[in-house]
């Protein structure tokens, strides 16, 4: 009786497993080889060439010191008091147009590669790249706010 | 009638599994692609190229020098 029992468990465990690998397969299957992502829209181009001209603003500043990346994907001002209020101001105004920039960036990466609901996903490759790609001496903030020189 | 019993375990081991395979391909985010990707706009907008190849060692080239304006070449001259 019981081993009777037992057997039919047996054999509907079995299935459940049998089944189980069968659908974990075919996942694994449905995902396709990794894509070679468009970088070259119109979209993104723009906003890129945007982001170089600014840059060649920003760059003494991000050497400095005075702003920093964040862990977001942004730009912020680190050091506020290193500039007089008329600098600061256009600095400002600066930081402002670049981070639009990027968060425009991050949302035609997604919809430029036909994934429009990846943008949050971009957007973290992106902060996490910004980040990796400075150069040393650069600072970033990290989630926590504290800011961290990179060596 | 003991039997009977495996089924409905069995069917409920069979949509647990299709919901997580569903759910795989969904969340699937290539992200070695993107890093790349990535990697490519971002020394673009760090060495101020368009379409440069990334720096190996990730050390950047200097910006190039700012386009002097039309406007200070023509400075000082005669009306």
């Amino acid at each position: 009786m019981m081993i009777k029992r037992l057997r039919v468990w047996c054999r509907g465990a079995l299935g459940a497993l049998i089944v189980s690998a069968l659908a974990v397969s075919i996942s694994v299957q449905a995902q396709p080889d990794e894509p070679e992502f468009n970088v070259s829209s119109a979209a993104v181009l723009t906003i890129k060439n945007s982001l170089i001209s600014r840059h060649r603003q920003l760059i003494e500043h991000f050497q400095s010191g005075v702003i920093g990346l964040t862990y977001d994907g942004q730009v912020a001002v680190r050091d506020a008091k290193a500039l007089d209020k008329e600098a600061r101001s256009v600095l400002e105004s600066l930081i402002v147009e670049d981070n639009k920039d990027r968060l425009t960036l991050y949302r035609e990466m997604a919809r430029s590669n036909g994934r429009p609901d990846w943008e949050g996903s971009w957007r973290t490759i992106f902060a996490e790249r910004w980040i990796s790609r400075a150069p040393a001496g650069w600072y970033y903030r990290e989630y926590s706010g504290r800011w961290v020189k990179k060596p | 009638m003991k039997s009977g019993r495996s089924w409905p375990c069995l069917a409920a081991a069979l949509a647990m599994a299709m919901a997580s395979g569903c759910g795989t391909v969904v969340t699937f985010f290539p992200y070695k692609s993107a890093e790349k990707a990535a990697d490519r706009i971002i020394d673009d907008v760090l060495t101020g190229t368009n379409g440069g190849h990334a720096p190996a060692n990730g050390e950047l080239a200097k910006a190039p020098e700012p386009v002097v304006p039309r406007a200070e070449k023509t400075e000082g001259k005669a009306p």
